[in-house]
């Protein structure tokens, strides 16, 4: 009798557990679709990436495994959508999220401020690479107006979205947690 | 930490980062050939995307009539009840209209342009990451759309393809610093090419540089397409000119140019899938 409860709970936990991981899937989904939405969230000509924030927060609260995988796969839509080579984003968000995972355990604390810098961090490598490799070195007039006008307010818009991001994942986080009878 | 290093996790985690660099290279050794990865994706993704778009506009569009209605508000009550039913009619009659102006527009163009095999297609993504208004539409290889096929629309030129998947093609505008397009002054017959310039690209415009140190090219003067190179067909609208200099070297002018085609708000274009000289001295 004991044994079939357990194994009943054990059911609803993996049943629990491919729920939330399918949830996460549509959101990140969802994020794609209203980043690449003409016209949504745009201000000024800026429109903040809204997957990078998704996948980073979902890695400080999920490790660096299941972190790394949502990492890929929110890359692999950016590159989607982006006139960087391909895999620009899939790669380097792939290797954000593992260490952010693992950062998260051993040496940050995972609070909105820790998202924060980290959004900044990722963001900033990735806006620094980006006018390296596709403005900078081809020495086009006026390069710097991309990384002024375009580059740098896309990272800080971005990046002032992550906290919420950061809320909204451990909302859910948490709410799973307690189905699941971790908390 | 030295546990996760030695953990089957990290095994994972390296196995499938070597998996994602070998389809980073082989799609890059392809130039630009899409991976399977970016295939499935963009077969979940266009179709949603469509939609999506769709709502951007009619609530954009609705929000415009709202706000209206806001300050009707203060004068009447009883008006915005009626622009609301008006802008819900409006949305499905733009849907309309914005369908038969695209139809009115391949026609005319077919007219003048008998050679020209059509693909039409609607912006469907304009990514955080876009480069001077590039964007995706939502027709792709299966439409025939293929790499370099120019776009425009029945105001003029707006671009050329610059990836296909399956479903969508990534569409590069001619603000595009890396995008240049062999062409003419209309009145003058002088002929130079156009090229983005980061500058010019904020405010929607391009240049024509290497026009001749004598050239009469003057503010009003239409730009076209010369069709050299065979990536664009000839005599396509290109745009107006608003302005003219002398090119840094002294040795030349160049010409600034407001397109006819409304880059940065475009929703609908034409993709031209085939023409007469198409190819001819092939663009790589």
């Amino acid at each position: 009798m004991t044994e079939k409860k357990w194994g009943s709970t054990q059911t609803r936990r993996h049943a629990l557990l491919a729920g939330k991981y399918l949830l996460y899937a549509g959101l990140v989904l969802l994020c794609y679709i209203l980043q690449n939405t003409p016209g949504f969230l745009e201000i000024f000509g800026v429109k903040p990436f809204l997957v990078i924030p998704a996948v980073l927060a979902i890695a400080m609260f999920e490790g660096e495994f299941v972190g790394a995988l949502y990492g890929a796969f929110g890359g692999m839509l950016c590159d989607l959508a982006a006139n960087t080579f391909y895999g620009f984003y899939t790669l380097t968000l792939f290797l954000a999220c593992a260490a952010v995972g693992l950062g998260v355990i051993y040496l940050m604390k995972n609070d909105y401020k820790t998202a924060f810098l980290t959004a900044v961090c990722y963001l900033g490598a990735m806006t620094l690479v980006e006018y390296l490799f596709y403005y900078l070195l081809y020495g086009y007039p006026g390069n710097w107006r991309v990384l002024v006008f375009q580059l740098l307010p896309r990272m800080a818009c971005t990046s002032a979205l992550t906290p919420l991001f950061w809320l909204g994942e451990r909302a859910l986080y948490e709410r799973f947690e307690r189905l699941t009878g971790t908390i | 930490m030295r546990d996760f290093f030695k953990s089957a996790k990290f095994k994972i985690l390296a196995a499938v980062f070597i998996l994602l660099a070998a389809f980073m290279l082989r799609a890059t050794m392809s130039g630009g050939l899409t991976p399977i990865t970016s295939r499935v994706l963009s077969a979940i993704t266009t179709p949603i995307s469509s939609v999506t778009a769709g709502i951007s506009e009619t609530v954009g569009g609705a929000f415009r009539h709202l706000f209206q209605a806001g300050e009707l508000e203060q004068e009447n009550a009883e008006l915005e009840e009626r622009v609301r039913i008006l802008t819900q009619q409006v949305a499905e009659l733009e849907r309309y209209r914005r369908e038969n102006e695209q139809l009115r527009e391949y026609l005319e163009i077919k007219e003048e342009h008998s050679d020209f095999t059509f693909v039409s297609g609607s912006v469907v993504g304009r990514d955080a990451s876009e480069r001077f208004y590039s964007f995706a539409i939502d027709a792709g290889e299966n439409a025939g759309v293929e790499k370099y096929d120019p776009v425009i629309t029945s105001e003029g030129l707006v671009g050329l393809v610059s990836e296909v998947g399956p479903n969508y093609a990534k569409v590069l505008t001619i603000l595009d610093v890396t995008v240049e397009a062999g062409a003419y002054d209309i009145r003058t017959r002088d002929i130079g090419t156009t090229g983005g310039d980061i500058t010019l690209a904020a405010d929607g415009r391009l240049r024509l540089n290497m026009l001749p140190r004598d050239s009469g090219v003057s503010q009003g003067d239409l730009i076209y397409t010369t069709g050299y190179g065979g990536t664009y067909p000839r005599d396509i609208a290109i745009g107006e000119v608003v302005e003219i200099g002398t090119d840094s070297s002294g040795m030349g002018m160049y010409a600034v140019i407001e397109p006819l085609a409304d880059i940065p708000a475009v929703k609908d274009v034409l993709v031209i899938t085939s023409f007469a000289g198409q190819g001819e001295q092939a663009f790589d």
